[in-house]
């Protein structure tokens, strides 16, 4: 196999020489290694590090919202790499606990690496002793060191490592240090080189320890090979749900099996019933608040390891830098024109920069490679339907999809992930939290908002790190009327030739940004509202209490975020838009072209949609875009500038023919032609409303289902922005007409 | 929910954290939520004993506190509940 004998280049340390990345490859592996750690400690920069994949990594709590997979190979043997959501403790009831519990647990990796913040340790070792009370093949891994160093805080790795009973490495995952002592742990404990001892509970408060005691037995005696009987002792005490199940199906005997092939004896269902019965029973003779208790100790234990790791006699000098710039990003004075600016600056800088490059893609793609095709599609005289449909509809729509899109997209998604990574997302949660307060909602909403900015099905499904049922419902419905990136090329574009065009040209940017930054904000407006609304009807119930990390500032590492946010983010999403231009391409040249007596489906389509689109301030034209771009909204101006030239008599001979996606890359010409169909300045602030507030697209609700497992949840998510849309349009067209007159 | 406090002092067990002024540093001694509402500010280290520093407000009026090293951003609600009682007399930046 090719990959494992070439060795890798930008390894730095030699004994990781014998790593070998192999990404995505899971068809088989030796062993099985799963992450896990707090929110925000590295996990997904060590999964990187050892997979050579490239999982998104941000500075925030919470990103890692699916379950990532890869493999390295590492001296011989394929190791299979789960990098876990990042959870504080396996007991709290929300959606990524569980996830995170269960693959440990039941998904029985052979090693499981818990990834710990060495700044706060304490915090970070209640996971580790958590989970140390469930697998003994741990090790620890000791990240941000760096950080540590920084901040005067010492530690005694093999003090802890004493204390734990399991391997502790130390490291600075970002740049590569301590990865090769962290395989070589790994790989000791994998293959049982190495024993460990990990550090359990003994003994529990007097009243506890006798029903624990009691009630392990029992279960020792169902699951003889159970290794941890005290601890499912607990969690059975706790009703927790996946332990009782575990029990019921029987399937927590067979979670001790290991390779050695010996046989695993199945508890019959009696003596698992009678687990079960013992566990309700005893359940009564425990003191009322016996988990507070339990929980009060288990924090204790972390502070006391923590504690003797912790070398003493250093000033932990404050992290002053932080503190300041904190002050200044979330200052009631500054915080809110701050981050208006640097949403305007992001914004400023994606209309400008994609200008240039955008008008030479268009000539490349549109209008010469297009001509090009034709001459070829000519000489080998293929028929006018088929050169038709596929030049002029398929193809077209998708240099023209190119040409608008991964520009804007190639400037912003790097300028939003450094953003991200240098850990300015949290303030800006932070700073609106008082307002998603007044909604109802939760303060998290503002991390999915800014996701949403991305895009919206990502936005919903980041909506997981809120862990109140109801208030992530609130943030779902409401994820569209963040301005997603498919929507902006319509925003610039109709800014730039309407609106920016009012000002003075060396303004006309600035103008347009701003405009675009409007649209933005008025969403967010609409977002608090619709929350408002939501949280005071449908989805009634009180604020949840809030609290929310702030990260410290991290200095993004540009080469490395250019890196991902090219390949994750705008890759990713240009593919998508391209994969539903192709069809919707095929569309518009179909219902361009078969006519029903005298008129084409589409003139017919767009003279019927005319009356309803003039009273909101748009035109049929518009609104038949809107039809034909329920897939992705990245196509909308394209089929707008196309039919636009159709159904307007004196443009009819600009277009190459019916249903061609028009190729005009000049914004001037672009300009032309819709004032020419009858664009108005209210058209133009109309559209961008609407594009603001309408359905979101097919993927999101698609996203949106799969989230919330119901058609109901599914449908208002759908239809509340259009009906928000509608209106808002239908009354800026009157007030607007009545102004005029 | 009630964790055992370091020292009990019935007579300042009125002060919460939401009534201290910024950059003062003050000791936990309970907090006067519901477990599952507690929990979450477990996890994040704030625990009864330990030291906790109110940095700064939001532009909402919300707290962010200096705790085990890190910053937290909490509601002023909860911050009004978590009991707390004054370590030292002079102020101290986290
Ligand atoms: N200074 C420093 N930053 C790190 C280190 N490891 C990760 N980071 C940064 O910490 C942030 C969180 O990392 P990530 O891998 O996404 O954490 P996860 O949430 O645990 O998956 C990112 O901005 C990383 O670039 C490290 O060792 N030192
Ligand atoms: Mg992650």
């Amino acid at each position: 196999m090719d990959a494992f004998s070439s060795t890798c280049e930008s390894c730095a340390q030699h004994r990781e020489q014998s790593l070998v990345r192999l990404g995505l490859s899971p068809d088989r592996w030796d062993y099985l290694v799963a992450l896990a750690g707090n929110p925000n400690v590295g996990k997904s920069t060590v999964f990187n590090e050892l997979t050579g994949l490239r999982q998104h990594t941000g500075n925030w709590p919470g990103k890692t919202v699916v379950r990532a997979e890869g493999v390295f190979g590492y001296e011989g043997k394929r190791t299979k790499v789960v990098d876990l959501p990042g959870t504080y403790s396996l007991q709290a009831v929300g959606v990524d606990e569980e996830v995170a519990r269960d693959f440990v647990l039941f998904g029985r990796p052979d090693v499981t690496v818990v990834v710990v913040d060495s700044t706060r340790l304490e915090r970070n070792l209640n996971l580790v002793l958590q989970i140390l009370e469930i697998t003994d093949r741990v090790v620890v891994f000791l990240n941000l060191m760096d950080e540590a160093r920084r901040n005067g805080i010492a530690l005694d790795p093999s003090r802890l490592e004493s204390e734990l009973g399991v391997p502790v490495v130390t490291g600075t995952a970002r740049e590569g240090i301590g990865i090769s002592d962290l395989l070589e742990a790994v790989h000791e404990v994998a293959t049982g080189r190495r024993k460990t001892s990990p550090y359990r509970v003994q003994e529990h408060a007097p009243d506890i320890e006798v029903v624990v005691s009691e009630l392990s037995s029992i279960v020792l005696a169902a699951f003889p090979d159970v290794p941890n009987t005290r601890w499912v002792s607990l969690r059975l005490l706790n009703g927790d749900a996946a332990v009782q199940e575990a029990v019921r199906s029987g399937e927590l005997g067979q979670l001790s099996r290991d390779d050695s092939g010996e046989v695993i004896r199945d508890t019959p269902e009696p003596e698992r019933a009678r687990v079960l019965d013992a566990a309700t029973r005893l359940r009564w003779e425990l003191p009322a608040d016996f988990q507070d208790i339990v929980t009060a100790r288990a924090y204790a234990r972390a502070e006391a390891v923590a504690s003797h790791a912790q070398k003493k006699g250093l000033v932990k000098a404050a992290f002053t830098f932080d503190r300041r710039l904190d002050q200044l990003l979330t200052s009631r004075l500054l915080g809110f024109p701050l981050m208006l600016l640097i949403l305007g600056v992001v914004f400023w800088l994606t209309i400008e920069g994609a200008n240039v490059p955008s008008s030479m893609l268009a000539t490349l793609l549109v209008d010469q490679g297009h001509s090009w095709l034709k001459a070829l599609s000519a000489s080998a005289g293929l028929p006018w339907w088929l050169d038709g449909f596929m030049l002029d509809g398929v193809y077209l729509a998708t240099a023209w999809v190119i040409s608008v899109m991964l520009p804007p997209m190639a400037i912003f998604f790097p300028l939003f992930t450094l953003l991200e990574d240098f850990g300015y997302l949290p303030r800006v949660a932070f700073n609106l939290d008082s307002m998603f307060k007044k909604a109802g909602a939760h303060g998290k909403q503002a991390l999915t908002m800014c996701m949403g900015f991305g895009c919206n099905a990502a936005g919903v499904v980041s909506t997981r790190i809120i862990d109140s049922p109801r208030e992530r419902l609130i943030a779902i419905i409401t994820n569209n009327f963040s301005l997603c990136n498919g929507r902006w090329p319509t925003q610039i574009l109709v800014a730039t030739i309407f609106i920016g065009a009012l000002a003075p040209p060396h303004l006309g940017g600035v103008v347009s940004a701003a405009a675009v930054v409007s649209i933005a904000l008025l969403g967010v407006l609409m977002m608090f509202l619709s929350s408002w609304i939501l949280s005071r009807t449908v989805l009634r119930g009180e604020a949840a209490s809030f609290s929310l990390e702030l990260p410290p500032y991290r200095p993004p590492r540009l080469l490395q975020t250019l890196y991902t946010s090219i390949i994750d983010r705008t890759l990713i999403v240009l593919w998508r838009a391209v994969v539903f231009a192709i069809p919707a391409g095929a569309v518009i040249w179909l219902i361009s072209n078969v006519t029903i007596g005298g008129g084409s489906v589409a003139e017919y389509s767009v003279q019927w949609l005319e009356p309803l689109g003039l009273l909101l301030g748009l035109n049929g034209v518009i609104l038949l875009a809107y039809v034909v771009a329920i897939p992705a909204n990245e196509i909308v101006i394209p089929t707008i500038l196309m039919m636009t030239v159709l159904v307007t008599p004196e443009l009819a001979d600009q277009g190459a023919g019916a249903g061609v996606m028009f190729e005009e890359d000049s914004l001037v010409t672009t300009g032309a032609l819709l004032h020419a169909g009858g664009w108005t300045l209210l058209t133009a602030v109309n559209l961008m409303l609407f594009s603001l507030l309408h359905n979101p697209c097919s993927t999101t609700i698609y996203t949106i289902y799969k989230e919330t497992r119901s058609i109901k949840w599914t449908a208002l998510a759908t239809t509340l922005p259009v009906f928000m849309g509608v209106i808002v349009c239908f009354l800026v067209a009157q007030i607007w007409r009545l102004a005029a007159v | 929910m009630q964790l055992p406090a370091v020292a009990e002092q019935a007579h300042i067990e009125d002060l919460r954290l939401g009534d201290v002024p910024m950059q003062q540093e003050v000791e936990l001694v309970s907090i006067d939520l519901p477990v599952e509402l507690a929990e979450p500010l477990l996890e994040r280290g704030v625990l009864p004993g330990c030291r906790i520093c109110p940095v700064q407000s939001s532009p909402g009026g919300d707290p962010v506190v200096s705790v085990d090293g890190s910053l937290l951003a909490l509601r002023r609600e909860t911050a009004d509940c978590l009991c707390v009682r004054l370590v030292s007399p002079f102020q101290d930046v986290g």
